[in-house]
C-alpha cells in the first residue's frame, strides 16, 4: 500500500517536473523566436536597402554616367531563322 | 520536548494550510483580477508595419520601393530633465519650447537615417523611443517622378500613380498582441506578420524613360525653355512607354521642392494650342468624307486667305499645291480652303472623334478634357482659324492619341500605364485591356501616313526629324502663345512641336515632344523635331528595331534548316 503510494507520489512529482520543464522550455522557444524574430526583421530591413541600392545603381542614368552607349545600328548583326520574324516585333512579346 | 515538536508540526501545517488556502484564493476566488492584471502587464499590442506595394517597369525593374525607417518620439512625463532633450538635438532639430508637456506621446522627428538612429539609441535615453515606420524610395530619383507621383510623410500618395492607385498600393494598418515576461522582453509566438500594399506593374519602359528624359532635358537647356514635354507611346495599344516633364522634381526630396507646380503633369493637365500639328484632322476628314485625293490641287498662291475680315498667311508663297503637299509645306491657306469645302460641322465631328475636347481616360490624376467649341459657338474667323490648330486647347497626351490613329491603321487607343497589379501572394488583381474604337478607315489612315512620310523628306517642314535607315511620319507645330495679360498672342512666345510614329510602314513608337517658349528659334522644324529624331535614334537601337535597309546591307542572317546552332559573341 505505502509502496503504491509512493509511486503516486513521485509520479505526481515527475508530472509536476515535467510542467515545468515543458513550461520553461516553451518560455526558452518563445525567447528565441524572438530573437530570431527581431534578427529576420534586421535582415529583412538590409535586404530591402541593398534591393533598392542595386536598383539605384542599375538605374540608366547610372549607365550612362558611366559611358555606356547604345549601338549603332549600322554595325547590329541580326540572326533569324527567317525573314518573317525580323518583319514584326512586338511589344506584347516581353522580354 | 514532545510536545514543542507537536506545536511545531501543527504550527507547520497550519503554515502549509493558509498556504493553500491563499493559493485557493488566487486560483478560484481572485481568479479573475488577477488574471486581468496580469493580461495588463504581460500581453501588449503592438501595430504591425505596414508598407506600401512595389512600382516596377514593364520589365520588373523597381521604380518605387518600400524600406523602413525609424521615427524618433518622446513621452514628456517621462522626461526628467531638459538635459535629455539637448543630448537629441545635437542630431535632430527641434524647437524646445513647443511640447505640451501633458501629452504621453510626441513625434521629434520622422523617418531618420539610420546612423542618427544608431547614434540616439546609443545614449539610452528615457522617455526616447523609436517606432518603424515605412518610407518610399525611388531608386531612379528623378526618372519618370510626374508619373510614379509622390507620397507625404504619412506615405499617402499625393501625385502620379501613387495618388492613382494609392488604394492596391497601401497596406492595410493592423495590429498584433504578443506577450512579455517581468521585465518587458518579448515572448514571440512564431507567428511573422509583415502587410505590404498589392505591387503595380507599369507600361513604362526603364530604358526609353530615360532616352526621352536626357534628351528633354538637352532641348531645355539648349532652348532655354520655359517648359517641355515628350511622350512615347505604342500607338496599337495605347500603352504609355515613357512620359517626360520639364521641370521635374526629386520625389525622394519633395521637401527640397520650392515650386509646388512643378509636381503638375503637364502631359495631361496642360493646355495648349497644337498649330500645325492639328492639321491631320481636317486631312484625315477630307480624305474620309471624299472630299479630296491626295493629289487634288489647291490655289495658295495668294499666299493668304481672309476668313471673316482676318488675313490668316502661309510661311512662303507656294503656288498651286496638290492636297499631300499641303500637309508637307504645312500650308494654312491649303488647310483652310480644305476645310471649308468640309464645312464646320463635318469638322467638328472629327476633331471630336479624334478624342479631342474629352479626357483619354488614362489612369493617371488631374487630366483635363481640353477644350474645343461647338460649332453653334464658333466666330466668323473660327474656320480659319481651328484648322490649323488654333482656338483649341489640347494635351500633348490627346495629341500623339491622334497620331496613333494614323500608325495603327484607324483605331482611337486608350493609354493606360498600369498594365498589372498583383497582391502579395501572387494574385493579379487587375490586367489592363487594349480599348480602341475604330474611326476612320484603314484606307485613310495608311493615305494619311504615306502624307506625313513626306513631311521629314525634301520639301518638308522637317528634314530635321529624319532618321537614318527607318522612314519617320510627322508633322511639326508651331504655334504662338496667347498672351492673357493683352488679350492676344504673343509675338515671341511660341510652342514648338513635332508629333509622329516611327518606322512609319511598320510602328514601334508614336512620340511627342513639345517645347514652350523656346529662345533663339521657335519653329516645330528646328526646335522639337531634332529632339524627336534624337530620342528616336536611340529609342530604335535600345528596342533592337532593325534598319530598313538591313538585309540590302547584310545585316541579316537568316539560317536555313531547324537543327542549327549560332554562336553568339556577349
Amino acid at each position: 500500500m505505502s509502496m503504491r503510494l509512493a509511486l503516486a507520489l513521485f509520479l505526481t512529482l515527475i508530472l509536476i517536473f515535467a510542467n515545468l520543464w515543458i513550461r520553461s522550455n516553451t518560455i526558452n522557444i518563445e525567447y528565441r523566436l524572438s530573437s530570431l524574430e527581431k534578427q529576420r526583421k534586421t535582415l529583412t530591413k538590409e535586404r530591402e536597402f541593398l534591393i533598392a541600392e542595386k536598383a539605384r545603381l542599375t538605374s540608366f542614368t547610372q549607365l550612362r554616367n558611366s559611358q555606356f552607349i547604345l549601338p549603332d545600328r549600322n554595325k547590329v548583326i541580326y540572326i533569324t531563322s527567317s525573314k518573317l520574324s525580323m518583319a514584326k516585333v512586338s511589344f506584347s512579346e516581353k522580354n | 520536548m514532545q510536545k514543542r515538536i507537536k506545536i511545531i508540526k501543527v504550527l507547520i501545517v497550519f503554515s502549509f494550510l493558509v498556504v493553500v488556502f491563499r493559493l485557493f484564493l488566487i486560483m478560484f476566488i481572485e481568479h479573475e483580477t488577477y488574471y486581468e492584471r496580469a493580461k495588463i502587464q504581460q500581453i501588449k499590442r503592438e501595430e504591425i508595419l505596414s508598407k506600401r506595394g512595389n512600382i516596377y517597369d514593364r520589365k520588373g525593374r523597381e521604380l518605387a520601393i518600400s524600406l523602413e525607417k525609424d521615427s524618433l518620439f518622446i513621452d514628456p512625463k517621462q522626461i526628467d530633465s531638459s538635459l535629455t532633450l539637448n543630448m537629441v538635438a545635437q542630431y535632430v532639430n527641434f524647437d524646445l519650447n513647443s511640447f505640451d508637456k501633458n501629452k504621453r506621446f510626441i513625434w521629434l522627428s520622422r523617418k531618420l537615417d539610420s546612423n542618427e538612429v544608431e547614434k540616439i539609441k546609443s545614449l539610452n535615453l528615457k522617455g526616447v523611443g523609436f517606432i518603424p515606420e515605412g518610407h518610399r524610395f525611388y531608386p531612379k530619383g528623378i526618372l519618370a517622378s510626374h508619373i510614379l507621383g509622390v507620397v507625404n510623410i504619412d506615405e499617402k500618395g499625393v501625385e502620379g500613380l501613387e495618388l492613382y492607385y494609392d488604394k492596391y498600393l497601401k497596406g492595410e494598418k493592423t495590429s498584433r498582441t504578443f506577450l512579455t515576461d517581468a521585465k518587458g522582453k518579448k515572448l514571440s509566438d512564431g507567428e511573422l506578420l509583415e502587410i505590404r500594399g498589392n505591387d503595380i506593374y507599369t507600361t513604362i519602359d526603364e530604358g526609353l524613360q530615360a532616352i526621352v528624359e536626357r534628351h528633354i532635358d538637352e532641348a531645355m537647356k539648349k532652348w532655354r525653355a520655359s517648359t517641355a514635354t515628350a511622350i512615347m507611346m505604342d500607338p496599337f495599344t495605347g500603352e504609355i512607354l515613357a512620359m517626360a516633364v520639364r521641370p521635374t522634381y526629386d520625389p525622394n526630396n519633395i521637401a527640397l521642392i520650392k515650386n509646388m507646380a512643378v509636381l503638375r503633369n503637364r502631359a495631361i493637365t496642360d493646355l495648349y494650342e497644337p498649330g500645325s500639328t492639328f492639321k491631320i484632322v481636317t486631312a484625315a476628314a477630307a480624305l474620309e468624307e471624299s472630299i479630296v485625293k491626295p493629289y487634288t490641287k489647291f490655289d495658295c498662291s495668294a499666299g493668304y486667305i481672309e476668313v471673316g475680315g482676318k488675313k490668316i498667311k502661309d510661311v512662303h508663297r507656294y503656288g498651286v499645291l496638290t492636297f499631300e503637299e499641303i500637309i508637307q509645306k504645312s500650308s494654312n491657306v491649303g488647310t483652310i480652303k480644305v476645310a471649308m469645302i468640309l464645312g464646320k460641322e463635318r469638322l467638328y465631328q472629327y476633331i471630336r472623334k479624334f478624342g479631342f475636347g474629352e479626357k483619354t481616360g488614362i489612369d493617371l490624376p488631374g487630366e483635363i478634357a481640353g477644350y474645343v467649341k461647338p460649332p453653334q459657338k464658333w466666330s466668323g474667323t473660327s474656320i480659319g482659324a481651328i484648322p490649323i490648330g488654333q482656338e483649341v486647347g489640347v494635351t500633348a497626351l490627346q495629341m500623339l492619341r491622334a497620331y496613333s490613329v494614323l500608325a495603327n491603321g484607324g483605331y482611337l487607343v486608350k493609354p493606360y500605364v498600369v498594365s498589372e497589379i498583383h497582391s502579395q501572394d501572387g494574385k493579379i488583381l487587375y490586367k489592363a485591356v487594349i480599348k480602341r474604337e475604330r474611326i476612320i478607315s484603314e484606307n485613310t489612315a495608311k493615305t494619311m501616313k504615306e502624307i506625313l512620310k513626306k513631311v521629314t523628306e525634301e520639301g518638308g517642314t522637317a528634314p530635321l526629324a529624319k532618321i537614318d535607315g527607318n522612314k519617320v511620319a510627322g508633322k511639326t507645330g508651331t504655334a504662338q502663345k496667347y498672351d492673357l495679360k493683352v488679350k492676344r498672342y504673343s509675338r515671341d512666345k511660341y510652342v514648338s512641336s513635332f508629333v509622329g510614329f516611327i518606322p512609319a510602314d511598320d510602328p514601334r513608337i508614336a512620340l511627342i515632344v513639345v517645347i514652350h517658349e523656346p529662345k533663339g528659334a521657335y519653329y516645330g522644324g528646328v526646335v522639337a523635331a531634332p529632339v524627336f529624331k534624337a530620342i528616336s535614334d536611340e529609342a530604335l537601337s535600345y528596342l533592337n528595331v532593325p534598319r530598313e535597309d538591313a538585309v540590302q546591307k547584310g545585316l541579316v542572317i537568316t539560317l536555313k534548316g531547324e537543327n542549327h546552332k549560332v554562336l553568339v559573341a556577349r
